[in-house]
């Protein structure tokens, strides 16, 4: 049975993509059948493990398709403002990996599969994938939702425009 | 002429804040009622995503398409320090990472965490540049409570001046 991870995120150093092809290359000797997708270029990083497949830069719409056909959501970003795939596979009620950081417990409260990132980033990514393993073979995987109430980008206009002054 | 609102995204250019900014700029172009014009730069992502969509092709006389040379730094340190926008629009909402530091009637759309937590240099030098721009008459938007506690710890802003809302993507 295959497991596959999703990251859709471009390639900057706070996206922490290293830390995942790290713990991939650990992953992979214990436990191939757990495989990531990630939307960078191929010829980025050298020696990628053979359960990784860089699929480059694609649009919204196939990201939402490749959110579909896996079977979690990994986002690994140091800071982010928003986390924009966050909301969208909570959306799909796809699970989420995550560090424990304040943009995603904002967003998703307990409803996420979290590690510590301070402590060794690799390593705590690889325990909490595991975990997701276990959970999935014992069929109590834990779904993503969203916390905060949401509004439309119609309603906030309106408030932007009540907020300035004529 | 003086319009209404100017909702400007010139250095909107991420994947990210394009897709937030498209879906703004949709929303403020339903409000009829208003007369307003869009500032976005050509080839940028947000460009992109408006085409696609038909957007620029249906709003042609809104929004206004400058080249994209006007991304650089330098051009917008010398824009939103020394253009008198307030003699073009009532309403500013400033969607780039900085605002205008001339314009007292406006909404800052924060969303670029980087400024609060980035640690290289090119980070260190926006966040000076965003410490001087920002003066206690901006309003803030943020879509989360995080960003707005870590921008008041950071740059000594008055929690008034805040809006935080999460809206759609």
């Amino acid at each position: 049975m295959e497991i596959r991870f999703f990251y859709p995120a471009s390639y900057y150093p706070h996206k922490n993509h290293y830390q995942l092809i790290k713990a991939a290359k650990i992953i992979f000797k214990n436990n191939p059948e757990i495989k990531f997708t990630l939307t960078i270029e191929k010829d980025i990083f050298k020696n990628l493990s053979p359960n990784i497949d860089c699929i480059g830069n694609i649009s919204r719409d196939k990201v939402i398709k490749q959110m579909k056909k896996s079977d979690a959501l990994i986002f690994l970003s140091s800071f982010e403002s928003l986390g924009i795939p966050l909301i969208e596979a909570s959306n799909l009620g796809l699970p989420i990996v995550v560090p424990k950081l304040p943009y995603a417990v904002e967003i998703l409260g307990s409803n996420a599969y979290y590690f510590d990132p301070k402590k060794n980033f690799s390593e705590s990514l690889v325990n909490i994938l595991i975990k997701f393993k276990e959970d999935i073979l014992l069929n109590k995987v834990k779904c993503s939702s969203i916390q905060p109430k949401i509004i439309t980008t119609d309603s906030l206009i309106q408030i932007f425009v009540k907020k300035l002054k004529k | 002429m003086k319009v209404d609102i100017i909702l400007w995204a010139m250095c909107i250019n991420g994947e990210g804040s394009s897709l937030v900014t498209k879906k703004i700029i949709k929303s403020l172009l339903n409000l009829e009622e208003k007369n307003s014009k869009i500032i976005i730069s050509d080839s940028s992502t947000l460009f992109r995503f408006l085409s696609s969509n038909g957007i620029i092709e249906k709003h042609r006389k809104k929004i206004i398409i400058f080249p994209s040379y006007f991304r650089n730094y330098f051009i917008q340190i010398i824009i939103k320090t020394l253009i008198p926008i307030n003699y073009f629009c009532n309403c500013l909402i400033t969607m780039d990472d900085f605002p205008f530091y001339l314009h007292k009637n406006q909404i800052l759309y924060f969303q670029q965490a980087g400024i609060i937590e980035g640690n290289n240099l090119r980070w260190k030098l926006r966040r000076i540049f965003f410490q001087i721009l920002i003066r206690k008459y901006h309003i803030i938007y943020t879509q989360t409570f995080h960003i707005k506690r870590s921008l008041l710890n950071k740059f000594n802003l008055n929690p008034k001046q805040f809006i935080t809302r999460l809206h759609e993507v």
